[in-house]
């Protein structure tokens, strides 16, 4: 978990990592502009921003590791926590191609540029579904 | 190529920065967090389609592997694995080939060589898929397992580890694949197969193994009626 103290742009969260703000932090659900975020892990992106000083507490799958954003980075969608909104991002394509995608396994990614910080999370929830649900004997029904 | 193992022990990650451009890492699909944007992103077979074919189905591996070349220095690669658990890289040297269970594997330097190597028959009917995948060459080679990795150098007094705990071994370790105690422990023991290793190596194995997490969900899961 991780407590991030409001910054005057704001933050973008995905929607299963937010836990909890300060009272005067205004959280909105992000429509429109994050066309097809279809990843499975996380369908909603939430954008949180003050105008006062004011905390946001967002929490992972497996470890948090803050990564800082110089340039450019890509980040497969379903390990994607939160991102400061100095950020710009967009869906796309881990390959070259729809099949190139699909045959990495990687499926989205979320391709970010410019300066800022992005936190991660270790783990995928949506892969570890996959692997334990192997294991288990087939649902009735 | 520098590595650093990040969230040890319960949910490991890796981190690679490449120090020079044409530095590959070779990751098992599915396995990138996340990298540097410039990275050229390959999805290939390893060995051609048989090889990867044989991987698959005796080694438990993906068909596919995505290779990451670096194309500018201080770029950098995350990769982990899907389910909690630990990540341990081995340097190498082409001295001792390093034998894991199928699923261990997370990702290899270009110079490690991976091939499947005959669990027995025994290992074949436990379930656990006591097919091994053998790696050698030379590189860094990256494996994780479910829960906790334990260490244990096995002397010559031997040592018997459950099947569904082993995570890799070194290649100088001899052994075979037993139930604990004849067929009657093999059902109501709990216990199934075990590994005797003999001789002089190194064991990694596993302080939790995922079927018996599927045992345990199993009762919790709802039930659809039929009526």
């Amino acid at each position: 978990m991780e407590i991030l103290p409001l910054t005057p742009a704001g933050y973008f969260i995905q929607n299963a990592a937010y836990i909890a703000s300060s009272p005067d932090v205004n959280v909105e659900t992000q429509t429109g502009g994050f066309k097809g975020f279809f990843s499975g892990a996380g369908v909603f992106i939430l954008k949180a921003t003050s105008q006062q000083a004011g905390q946001v507490l967002v929490g992972g799958f497996g470890g948090l590791q803050e990564l800082h954003c110089d340039g450019n980075l890509v980040i497969d969608t379903g390990h994607l926590v939160a991102w400061d909104a100095t950020l710009d991002y967009k869906i796309a394509k881990s390959g070259a191609g729809w099949i190139a995608s699909w045959l990495s396994g990687e499926g989205l990614v979320c391709d970010f540029s410019g300066q800022g910080r992005i936190w991660i999370q270790s783990r995928n929830p949506g892969e570890y579904g996959q692997t334990v649900g192997r294991a288990l004997p087939p649902r009735k029904g | 190529m520098r590595y650093e193992l990040l969230d040890k022990p319960d949910f490991a990650m890796v981190r690679v920065t490449f120090d020079q451009p044409g530095e590959k890492m070779v990751v098992e699909s599915a396995a990138m967090v996340a990298r540097s944007t410039a990275m050229a992103m390959e999805t290939n077979m390893r060995g051609g389609i048989m090889a990867a074919a044989k991987r698959k189905l005796l080694g438990g591996e993906s068909i596919l592997q995505n290779t990451f070349t670096s194309t500018q220095p201080g770029e950098t690669l995350y990769f982990a694995p899907a389910a909690e658990g630990d990540v341990e890289v081995l340097e190498l040297d082409g001295s001792y080939p390093i034998l894991m269970s199928s699923g261990a594997l997370l990702a290899g330097g270009p110079g490690v060589n991976l091939d499947t190597k005959w669990g027995g028959t025994r290992g074949f009917f436990s379930g656990t898929g006591m097919f091994l995948l053998k790696a050698e060459g030379t590189g860094p080679l990256f494996f994780s397992c479910y829960g906790g990795l334990h260490v244990v150098d096995v002397g010559p007094g031997g040592y018997i580890c459950d099947t569904s705990h082993v995570v890799a071994f070194t290649a100088g370790l001899n052994y075979n694949v037993q139930s604990v105690g004849g067929l009657k422990s093999l059902f109501f023991s709990g216990e199934g197969l075990v590994c005797n290793f003999q001789g002089q190596g190194r064991l990694w194995m596993s302080t939790r193994n995922p079927s018996s997490l599927a045992n345990f969900i199993q009762p919790y899961r709802r039930v659809k009626r039929s009526n």
